[in-house]
This record gives structure tokens, C-alpha cells and sequence, in this order.
């Protein structure tokens, strides 16, 4: 190894020399200045033998002469610019393997910053684990990510630089439905494979390429409130009389709350009315004093982020506490954060910190340190759950890409994903139906003793757990 | 079906959360109205502010009012010195939208820097609490909020109608070349102004932490609202600021009752643009 060393380092002299004679042969001043920039140049870039033209414009200055001009005393100094080339073949050992550059965006700031950190740490623990386990096809792996500031105006433009000027490896998708679909036409013109973490429009997401690894499936509008309804009625034992729609202008909660009356209707609740919020309400008092003149036993909310726990909040407020509320993307710690009043909230979830996910090992590294970055880094709510869980499956899903096909081609591994089963956290997922969906995998979870546990299906929930419908908290009926 | 209580209830949760929008503007139609400065950083300033009132109700176990002895100074001095830059560089109404967006930035960024960008819930108490009256509903921590904005408009007016500081203002607000010639001290004047801007922002902020749970960005849900208000109001105008918060308020919360809570911002700003047609000044009470 010394030896190796040795004949790199005089390989390394050699080509310094070649490079002095050569620029001393463009100029002796000017010379001065290139060696210093090809030895700079050559030292930080020393790999297999290879030629390599450089063009650099120099600016040298020369004199500072002092002479007397009528009487005053002028300082004069003369600068040269002059472009030189100079060819020069460098020699020596292979150094490290170029790494493997995936580039995408996240919202480090702006109104998706809380759910975008979280997403940063849990990829930050899916590089870690892919790099230790090889890397992609013997080379590191890096990711290049750039803040989109949540301004979806940033997206196009920023995932064009990726591809263009950065010239990156590969892609993923950035964080929440409406940037993932910002991203897809430039990975679509690019043919670039493109697999994101946290879209709920599955009918839209028609590019040829793109897979999601949160296993929404394709008709989540009717499979996910029948299998909150299924819940409901094996595991709480009880189906509510009445519900009302509560969900904002979100195109994903729009999308699954426009399928819950139908269902609704064929499990015999009646639905009372469906209330339709903007995005970004900050005050939900004139829809708690609404749901507490209706009096429904079920409130069905399509919200996200902070849209649940400032509704449970207001209606609280307001005096009324439904026997059974549901949400969809609810930021979990917000709701930890209410105490008893965020007891009994249910949501989707696709991953949690409990067997029988945890009895993958790879989960268990996922969890283990995953929460210990998080907690490093200050986040008031720590553990691992689905948001953190999707973006660690999202490189599962590259990793297997790029290994079982054996390539870094972006078709490479877009028609490999689409004829094979890949291992992830929350077990295997397929994407061989309608627009690279494969069944729903998305489980019913709730806030139980401070802690959100999947409850339902039986062969994901926590074991001994049940949903617990009506909630005690119940008031103002 | 709504019923006649539906109605009342929006009326009077409208009229409280209407006067935290009207308490959130007062800041920006001051700056905006006296000083010619429209001032984007007040809200991730009024976020701040609320999370010296989470640190201290959950690291120092303090009530939130007490975080005011911590933000109001603090923000005073803050609001004198920016605006000692204001007059030094000399900036008009339209590069103070760009110096202050950029401040925005840079104090937003500061804030997912110290606390991280993850979502921070203050245990509120009583606050978060309401007082029952046979169907209706008080909400305490928007009442109390609610009060506080009068104390303020009421404090606001005694100065402007009763003192020689007052009397500046309007003079400076009517015409700024003109009160100078008759000895007002504009740079002196701008300082105490933009200091007291500041000091309305910490207290606004303060219900942040009181009324959500937020993150860093928090303050620009408010930036639409706010200056609807602070328009709606007339710039400068303190009390018009404050009613038209809660006029603001009470067509948002009688929309989401009779019709839906879609409708909410388009009531809220058809109402703006109906206003501002028929008197382009706002409501201008001072």
C-alpha cells in the first residue's frame, strides 16, 4: 500500500513538471500563476491515466512601480490576461470510486418544514444503511438536496437542474402530493426512474416510471374508508349512525374524502353533511360550532399536518367531542401533544414502531436510528412512524432498483421494479397494477396511550390491541 | 339546517377570533400608515414571540403573559433598531416590501435553526378552555386576546387624541414634509413607532402559542389576512385596524355557517374589495 502510494505521489511530481514546462513556454509570469492552479488541479484530481486540456484565464500583475508624473507621485501597475493551455497526461493509482449522486428537494423551510425534517433524517439513515451495505453496485452513495422553501413554484425549475446542470445519477421524489406531482413532467422528459415517498393521487400518477412506496393503493378513495368501516365494525364492534365529511381543498384529502359517502352508504351510516375547508384554515371554530349543531357520531376528516389537532382543539372549545374521529396524514406529535383530547384519533398509517413490523431487522436499524437522529436533533416528536417510514422505503425501493437490475439506467430500473417484489419495511410491495400501484397496504392506526399503534388489520396490528370506538371522551351529544 | 343559535355562535366566535386579526394588524397599519414602511418581517417576529411564550411555559413552568416581560423590551429595542436602519438608508414604502422579505426570510430561517422546523404545542390551560352559556360558547384565550386588542385601541386613542406624541403622529401620517416644518421630530417619532409596532407583534405572537400549534412558518397563514385588515381598516388607523378585524372575522365565521368554510376567504375579500370601491381609504378611525 506505502509502495502504491509512493508511485502515485511521484507520478503525481512528474506531471507537475510537465505542466511547468508547458505553461513556462506560454509565458514566464504567466507561468507563475498556472502551476500554482494545475498543482492545485492535478493533486485533488489524481486517478487512471488520462489527458486532460485546460483553458484558464490568468491575471497576473506585474510592477508597482513608483515614478513622478508633473510633480506627483503616481503607483503604476500593469495587468496581464492572457488565456493559456496547456495539455498534460496525469498517471496513477485508481483512487475511490466516483459516488452515485441522487438529487431531489425537501421543504427545509415554509409550511411543510415539519414533516420535511423528518423526511431529511430518515433519508440521511437510508444512504447511511445503503453505503454500508455496498452501496449502489460497489460505488457511495450521495444525495444532493436542494430546500424547495415548500414553494411549489421551485419545483420544476430545481428538479431541471438536477438533471441538467448538476447532471445527478438518479432521482426521487420531494415531500407531499402536490410537489411530487410538481416534479413528475421533468422526470418525465427526462425519462429519469422517479420514486417518491408521500403521494396520494394514485389516478394521476401516470408517468411510465413512477412508484410510490407508500402502498397507497390504486382506489384508495373506497378501500381505505371500507377498511376503516371493517375496523369499525370487527374490531370496535360498533359501526357509527351518522357521519359528517370534514376535508380540505388538498387534492389527495379531496380524493379519498370523495369516496367515503358511497361507502358510508353501503355500510348503512348515514352521511349528514360534507363540510369543505381551505387550505392552510387556521380557524376552526366555525366548523366545530357546525359539527356540534349536527351531532354526528362519526366525524370523517380529510386533513393534514395541523388540520386535526386544531379541529379536536376547537371542538373541544366548542363543547363537543364526537364518539369516533378519523383523519388521514395528521402530524402525530401535534396530536400527542393534546393530551387526553388527542386520545382516540384514528388515521392511516403504513408503518409503526411495533411488532410485527419491528421483527424485520432492517426496520429495527430504521427505528433505532432513526430516533436517535431525531432526538439528536430536537425534534419534539422522535419516533419513527409512516412519514419517516415511506421516505426510508422510498430508497429500499432504489436500492433493490438498482441492484437487481445491476444498473444505474433509469429504464434499467423502472422495468425491473415493475416485474419484481421488493422487500421494505412494511414488507413486500408490488407495483404491477394500474399505474405502477400494487395493493393497498396502508393499516388503520390510533392514538392509544399517548402512543399511535396500528390497530387494525389483525396481521399488522399491535398484538392484543383492538380499535376502541366509542371514545370516552364523548361530549355534547 | 342551521339554527338561530348556529348564527348567534358565529357571530360571537366571529367577533373574538375577529379581534385577534384586527390585535395581529395593529403593528403593520401603524408601521405602514405613520411610517411608510410595510413591514413583512412582523410575522415570523410574532412567531418568535410566540416561542419565548412556549419556553417559557414549558422550559421555566411559567404562565405565557410572563414571556412578555422577556419579548416586549426585547421587541421594542428590535422594532428602534430596524428602524434607525430604515432612516439611515432612507427606505421608501416599496424597498422596505423587499428589505423586509428578505428580513422575513432570515428570522424564519433563524427560527428552524434554533428550533428546528418540527411542530411545537404550548400547554395553555384554561386558556385553551371556554365558559358555557346554555348553548353558546365563549372560547377564553380569544376573548382574552380580544380584550387586550380594546385596552389597546382605548390606550391608543387617549395618545393620539390627549398627548403632544400623538398629535405628531397624525401630523406625521397626514404629512411628513409639512410636520417637520412645524419642529416634528420625524426621525425621533419614527423610532418610538416602529419599537411600538413591534411591541403590538410580540403580543399578537404571544396567542400563536396560545391559539395553535405551530412551526417557524406559522406567521405566513396571516400575511393574506393581515393586510386585508390593515387595508380594510386604513392604513395608520389603530381602531380601524381593530374593527376591521373584526368585521373580517364575522363574515369568514357567518359564511362558514351558512354556506361552508370554502367560502370563508372568498366572503372575507369580496367584502375587502366591496369596501375599498365604495371608499378606497378604508375605515380610517383615528
Amino acid at each position: 500500500m506505502e509502495e502504491k502510494k509512493r508511485e502515485a505521489a511521484t507520478a503525481n511530481r512528474i506531471t507537475r513538471r510537465k505542466a511547468i514546462s508547458s505553461a513556462v513556454a506560454a509565458g514566464a509570469v504567466v507561468g507563475v500563476g498556472i502551476v500554482a492552479g494545475l498543482g492545485g488541479y492535478f493533486a485533488g484530481a489524481a486517478s487512471g491515466g488520462r489527458a486532460e486540456t485546460i483553458t484558464q484565464k490568468e491575471t497576473v500583475t506585474v510592477g508597482g512601480q513608483t515614478v513622478t508624473v508633473g510633480g506627483q507621485t503616481v503607483t503604476v501597475t500593469n495587468t496581464v490576461t492572457q488565456p493559456t493551455t496547456v495539455t498534460a497526461t496525469v498517471t496513477g493509482t485508481t483512487g475511490p470510486a466516483k459516488p452515485v449522486v441522487i438529487g431531489y428537494t425537501l421543504p427545509k423551510t415554509g409550511g411543510f418544514a415539519a414533516n420535511g425534517v423528518i423526511h431529511d433524517i430518515a433519508d440521511e439513515i437510508a444512504i447511511r444503511r445503503i453505503n454500508e451495505t455496498g452501496g449502489f453496485l460497489g460505488r457511495p452513495v450521495e444525495r444532493l438536496v436542494y430546500d424547495d422553501r415548500s414553494d411549489i413554484s421551485q419545483i420544476p425549475p430545481l428538479y431541471e437542474r438536477l438533471i441538467t446542470q448538476d447532471q445527478v445519477d438518479l432521482i426521487v421524489g420531494p415531500y407531499a402530493t402536490p410537489f411530487i406531482a410538481a416534479a413528475m413532467p421533468v422526470a418525465e422528459k427526462y425519462r429519469k426512474v422517479y420514486i417518491f415517498d408521500s403521494y396520494t393521487l394514485p389516478k394521476q400518477a401516470t408517468y411510465e416510471f413512477a412508484f410510490s412506496s407508500w402502498a397507497t393503493g390504486y382506489n384508495t378513495d373506497i378501500e381505505w374508508p371500507t377498511l376503516l368501516f371493517e375496523a369499525l365494525q370487527n374490531s370496535a364492534g360498533k359501526l357509527p349512525k351518522s357521519l359528517v365529511v370534514v376535508h380540505n381543498t388538498h387534492p389527495g384529502a379531496t380524493f379519498v374524502a370523495s369516496g367515503v359517502p358511497k361507502v358510508a352508504d353501503s355500510f348503512g351510516i348515514e352521511v349528514l353533511d360534507v363540510i369543505r375547508y381551505e387550505l392552510g384554515t387556521t380557524d376552526f371554530l366555525p366548523i366545530a360550532t357546525r359539527l356540534k349543531e349536527l351531532k354526528p357520531e362519526f366525524v370523517f376528516q380529510g386533513g393534514l399536518v395541523l388540520d386535526e389537532s386544531n379541529l379536536k382543539k376547537a371542538l373541544d372549545k366548542a363543547g363537543f367531542i364526537p364518539y369516533g374521529h378519523s383523519s388521514l396524514w395528521p402530524a402525530v406529535g401535534a396530536v400527542l401533544g393534546l393530551g387526553p383530547l388527542g386520545e382516540g384519533l384514528i388515521s392511516q398509517s403504513v408503518f409503526e414502531r411495533h411488532i410485527p413490523f419491528t421483527q424485520d431487522a432492517e426496520a429495527r436499524y430504521f427505528v433505532r436510528n432513526y430516533e436517535k437522529r431525531a432526538q439528536e436533533a430536537g425534534l419534539a416528536y422522535w419516533k419513527a412512524d409512516t412519514q419517516s417510514g415511506t421516505s426510508y422505503a422510498m430508497f429500499q425501493i432504489l436500492r433493490e432498483g438498482v441492484r437487481g437490475s445491476g444498473s444505474l439506467n433509469d429504464e434499467d430500473i423502472g422495468n425491473w421494479l415493475k416485474r419484481n417484489t421488493v422487500d421494505t419495511i412494511f414488507g413486500e410491495l408490488r407495483f404491477d397494477g394500474p399505474n405502477n400501484y400494487g395493493p393497498m397496504k396502508t393499516w388503520i392506526a390510533q392514538i392509544q396511550n399517548g402512543e399511535q399503534i396500528v390497530v387494525w388489520p389483525p396481521d399488522y396490528a399491535k398484538p392484543g390491541s383492538k380499535l376502541l370506538y366509542p371514545s370516552p371522551l364523548a361530549k355534547g351529544y | 339546517m342551521v339554527t338561530l343559535s348556529g348564527v348567534i355562535q358565529s357571530l360571537l366566535t366571529g367577533t373574538l377570533v375577529g379581534g385577534y386579526y384586527g390585535l395581529f394588524a395593529l403593528g403593520l397599519s401603524m408601521s405602514w400608515g405613520v411610517l411608510d414602511i410595510i413591514n413583512m418581517s412582523y410575522f415570523p417576529f410574532a412567531v418568535l414571540s410566540a416561542y419565548i411564550a412556549y419556553a417559557t411555559m414549558t422550559i421555566m413552568g411559567l404562565d405565557p403573559f410572563i414571556s412578555l416581560l422577556f419579548s416586549i423590551p426585547s421587541f421594542f429595542i428590535t422594532g428602534i433598531l430596524m428602524q434607525l436602519f430604515f432612516n439611515k438608508f432612507r427606505i421608501d414604502i416599496f424597498r422596505s416590501l423587499i428589505v423586509t422579505f428578505a428580513l422575513l426570510v432570515v428570522v424564519e430561517n433563524a427560527l428552524v435553526y434554533t428550533w428546528t422546523a418540527d411542530v411545537r404545542r404550548a400547554p395553555v390551560g384554561l386558556l385553551g378552555s371556554s365558559i358555557f352559556i346554555d348553548s353558546l360558547y365563549v372560547p377564553i384565550g380569544e376573548l382574552v386576546a380580544f380584550f387586550i386588542g380594546v385596552a389597546i385601541v382605548i390606550i391608543n386613542i387617549a395618545i393620539f387624541k390627549k398627548t403632544r406624541l400623538g398629535l405628531a403622529l397624525r401630523a406625521i401620517s397626514e404629512n411628513r414634509e409639512a410636520s417637520a416644518m412645524w419642529g416634528v421630530n420625524y426621525s425621533r417619532i419614527a423610532l418610538i413607532v416602529g419599537g411600538v409596532s413591534m411591541c403590538y407583534v410580540a403580543i399578537a405572537g404571544l396567542f400563536i402559542a396560545i391559539f395553535f400549534p405551530f412551526t417557524p412558518s406559522q406567521g405566513n397563514l396571516f400575511i393574506g389576512r393581515i393586510f386585508a385588515v390593515t387595508i380594510f381598516g386604513g392604513l395608520g388607523s389603530v381602531t380601524g385596524a381593530f374593527i376591521a378585524g373584526i368585521i373580517l372575522g364575522v363574515a369568514e365565521s357567518v359564511a362558514a355557517t351558512l354556506f361552508a368554510p370554502s367560502w370563508s376567504p372568498l366572503v372575507a375579500f369580496l367584502l375587502l374589495l366591496i369596501i375599498l370601491v365604495v371608499k378606497p381609504s378604508g375605515l380610517t378611525w383615528r
